[in-house]
Order: C-alpha cells, then structure tokens, then sequence
C-alpha cells in the first residue's frame, strides 16, 4: 500500500480527483436516498466534498467509495444535528423521521396521482418503512454492495443483508397481492 | 469422491447474497448449480431476480443540473484552496 506524505494542493488537487470527482453522481443518488429532498441532497455532497478534500491526502487510495460514503454520513449527522438536535438520541431513527417529514411536506394530490400511476414495483418499493425502502434503494436500484450501503446508513453489514431481504420478501407479498386484487 | 451437495435449506439462507454477488466464487458456484438443477429454487431464484430487475430500472436519471453544478463546485474547491494565502 502506497504511503502519501503530504503533498501540498497540487498533490491534493490530483486525488481529489481521481477518487473523488468519479463519484459524484453516485455520491447525489445515496444524498438523495437520503434526504428525499433534491436540494438537501445538493448540499449534503457539497458538505461532503469539503470533508473529502480536506481530508483526502490522508485517505489511503483503498475503496474510495466506501471512504466517502463514510463521510456523507457523518456530515449528514452533523447536519440533523443542527437543524434538530433534540433528534440526536437515534441517529437511525432521526434519518427516517426527516425522510418522513420530507415526504409528508409534498403535495398531497401529486402523491396520489403518482401511486396511480406509478408502477406496481413501485408501490409495493413505497409501501415499505423507511429504513427498509432505503436499503432497496441503495443496493438495487443505486447498486451499491452491502458493505457500502453499510457505511452509508452507518448501520452493520448484516443489519443490510437482514432489512433488505425483508424488504424483498414483502415486496413480493405486495406484488402477488396486487395481482390477486387486478384480477 | 462426491461432493456435499448443497441442500435447499441452505440456499434458501444464501439466495438473496447470491443474487447480489455477495458470495465468495466458490459459493456463487455451488448455489448456481443448485439452481440449474432443483426446480423449486430455480423458481424462487427467478421471482426475486425479477423483482431486483424492475427495482434496477427505477433508477432515475441523476439530475444532470445538479450534477453539473456539483462538479463546478469540486473544480471551485481546489480553486479556492490553491489561491487561499
């Protein structure tokens, strides 16, 4: 493993963007996981990508996406944090309650259309509890691996593995009771 | 001498890992072959990869606004910081 001695910002500048920079639409689509929210989502990778280069000559070079989804969530603690910190005691918890609150703001009769509309995978991915629909997301629809989607929710790999084929498993009750009701 | 023949039960406890890539080569070639060869998982497997199918393709375009202002912002970042005192 190659040691990086401190290199100045040119040397910075450089592993910025040979681990940073390639990640930045991954880095969006777990921000918007979650927040919900595309603004929070924008800024939530803005925070993160100061954390990164900050912090980016000390970064070993091994899974740079692991690294940052690390950071993403650590700066999205730091911000719950802030804006409610009465929230703090769950972190967990705290992430679905403003994901929560985020989708309880939208327009109610645009929620409605949208589940009309809206796919059967895609109601049956909706019907889901928070912290169960964000590991769908994260694994099969942002396809990070477990690990990854580990160190973005900051929970442990096997607490992935054990919601996701939960959520799985209810996905498919919902499906074949939605086909059982069309028919 | 035979090899232990993977039973259902096991891939019923590993099919998810299985379907994600989680597993080791080994495994990953053991549960396949399980597959090929017992109907009733071969099933299971196929409802599961449908359903990760469709989920897959939900995937909604990355804003490419936001994406081109986040990469403006990364460009500015070591702007910033080479021109910082």
């Amino acid at each position: 493993m190659a040691v990086h001695e401190h290199q100045g910002p040119v040397g910075q500048d450089a592993r910025f963007n040979e681990y940073v920079v390639p990640e930045l639409e991954v880095l969006y689509r777990v921000a918007y996981s979650i927040t919900r929210n595309k603004a929070d989502a924008e800024d939530l990778v803005q925070d993160t990508l100061l954390r990164a280069y900050r912090a980016v000559e000390r970064f070993d070079g091994r899974y740079p996406r692991a690294w940052l989804l690390t950071i993403m969530r650590n700066a999205q603690i730091n911000r719950v944090r802030r804006k409610r910190p009465e929230l703090m005691h769950d972190p967990d918890e705290t992430m679905a309650r403003m994901a929560d609150e985020s989708a309880d703001a939208a327009d109610a009769e645009t929620q409605i259309i949208d589940q009309t509309l809206a796919a059967p995978i895609e109601n049956a991915l909706n019907s889901l509890p928070e912290k169960f629909r964000s590991v769908v997301e994260l694994v099969d629809i942002n396809e990070l691996s477990y690990k990854e989607a580990a160190d973005a929710l900051g929970i442990p790999v096997g607490t992935v593995m054990s919601r996701l084929h939960r959520a799985r498993r209810n996905i498919r009750q919902h499906l074949e009771l939605s086909s059982i009701e069309d028919e | 001498m035979a090899t232990k023949k993977t039973n259902c039960r096991e891939v019923a406890r590993r099919l998810q890992s299985y379907l994600d890539g989680e597993l080791d080569s080994d495994r990953m070639e053991q549960i396949k072959a399980h597959l090929d060869a017992c109907v009733d998982c071969g099933l299971e497997y196929d409802v599961f990869a449908a359903i990760k199918t469709d989920l897959s393709a939900l995937t909604a375009p990355a804003e490419s606004d936001a994406l081109a202002r986040l990469r403006e912002f990364s460009s500015r970042i070591s702007e910033e910081a080479n021109s910082a005192p």
